[in-house]
């Protein structure tokens, strides 16, 4: 007759409840960081458009020319037409002025005698 | 029939020489930890723990790794000086210590009250009552020296040794400090009760009831998250149970006093 084998807290056994702590301590960490997402200063919020347009979906359509697909008419050729262009008038001569005089050349008294730098 | 009950006496030197190999193994934890964690403060972007991540991440579902990339960054990862994520990691492991601790009182009254012998095996019940104690101080623990990163409550070393002096509502972390302390205490207590004597280590197990008072002060006056409704019926189930327990240990304590008398 074989003695039933009396059950202990074994090694895996503590193994597992260390693991499913981290991940309680793991899930409360993730828990805390999504309850505190919310309570950041959220952006201020855009100021109203004023007058607001109204959404494209709701504007009616307006009525429009509807295209009709129709065979365009062919010229054979093109008409001349004769322009008749008034006459240019004829323009005044403009006035100038005479000529200058050649001027004289002057050459100065003593160029070539100044010593430089004495 | 009779059983033999086989019974060896372990020399000292044996108890010793696993002590010390104990203390070094931590050490050299504790050592690679500490390199790790230089060698990411030194570098946040290129690092060991980092390429590490980065391989096991590269390995998994590109859905998955949006997820996890999303979760990580709500949650204050990396972590960085400016990062939230060591003021949620204490408060998360605050509460999670707490209520390891309150598990591991309610498993002690209920067992020495025997209210589960006839449902769960006595080993099964010991070696819980042992080791969710544990767990729970290593959480605490955690609790506590998380907070040395965080930039906003400036705790240092020191604060978290001597009680009352911290900067952050000193009465009521003092009195955390001073928990946790005992709670070590306890633990040690456990061990070394065929040295110290029964009487003395039972004696001394009665502080647990202190210790779970503690901290349950400390998490109400001093815990951020004790504004939320949630958390305040948390802690007020938590401590009614605890004090039902003990009310019906103490009143079958003396109805079989009366009965042996």
């Amino acid at each position: 007759m074989s003695r039933r084998k009396r059950p202990k807290f074994t090694t895996n056994a503590k193994i597992t409840v260390a693991a499913l702590s981290v991940m309680g301590f793991v899930g409360g960490w993730n828990l805390i960081a999504h309850v505190e997402k919310p309570s950041e200063p959220e952006p201020a919020p855009l100021p109203t458009a004023w007058p607001t347009v109204a959404p494209l979906s709701e504007i009616p359509p307006v009525p429009t020319l509807m295209p009709i697909s129709m065979p365009i008419q062919e010229e054979g050729h093109a008409v001349g037409v004769e322009i008749q262009i008034a006459p240019i008038p004829t323009l005044a001569p403009i006035p100038t002025l005479a000529p200058l005089p050649d001027m004289p050349v002057i050459q100065p008294q003593d160029w070539g005698n100044e010593s430089w730098g004495s | 029939m009779t059983t033999q009950i086989r019974s060896f006496n372990r020399s000292p030197f044996i108890d010793v020489t696993f002590v010390i190999l104990g203390i070094l193994l931590g050490l050299i934890i504790a050592l690679m930890g500490g390199l790790l964690w230089l060698n990411y403060q030194n570098d946040p972007a290129n690092n060991i723990l980092v390429a590490t991540s980065s391989h096991v991440v590269g390995n998994i579902p590109t859905w998955w790794q949006t997820v996890f990339y999303k979760e990580a960054h709500i949650m204050g990862l990396p972590l960085t000086e400016e990062t939230k994520a060591y003021w949620y990691i204490a408060r998360s492991s605050g509460i999670f210590a707490y209520l390891l601790l309150w598990f591991a009182t309610v498993w002690g009254i209920t067992m020495s009250s025997k209210m589960t012998s006839t449902l769960i095996a006595t080993p099964v019940t010991y070696g819980l009552h042992e080791f969710f104690p544990i767990l729970a101080t290593i959480f605490a623990t955690l609790h506590a020296v998380i907070l040395l990163g965080d930039s906003y409550i400036q705790f240092n070393i020191i604060h978290l040794i001597i009680p009352f002096i911290s900067p952050y509502k000193p009465l009521w972390t003092g009195l955390g400090v001073i928990a946790l302390q005992l709670c070590i205490a306890l633990i040690v207590s456990f061990y070394i009760r065929k040295r110290t004597g029964h009487k003395i280590w039972r004696g001394f197990h009665y502080l647990s009831y202190l210790a779970f008072v503690l901290v349950l002060i400390h998490g109400l006056m001093a815990g951020s998250d004790s504004q939320f409704i949630l958390i305040k019926g948390m802690y007020l189930l938590t401590g009614l149970s605890i004090l039902f327990l003990t009310y019906y240990r103490l009143f079958t304590l003396r109805f079989k006093q009366k009965r042996i008398a």
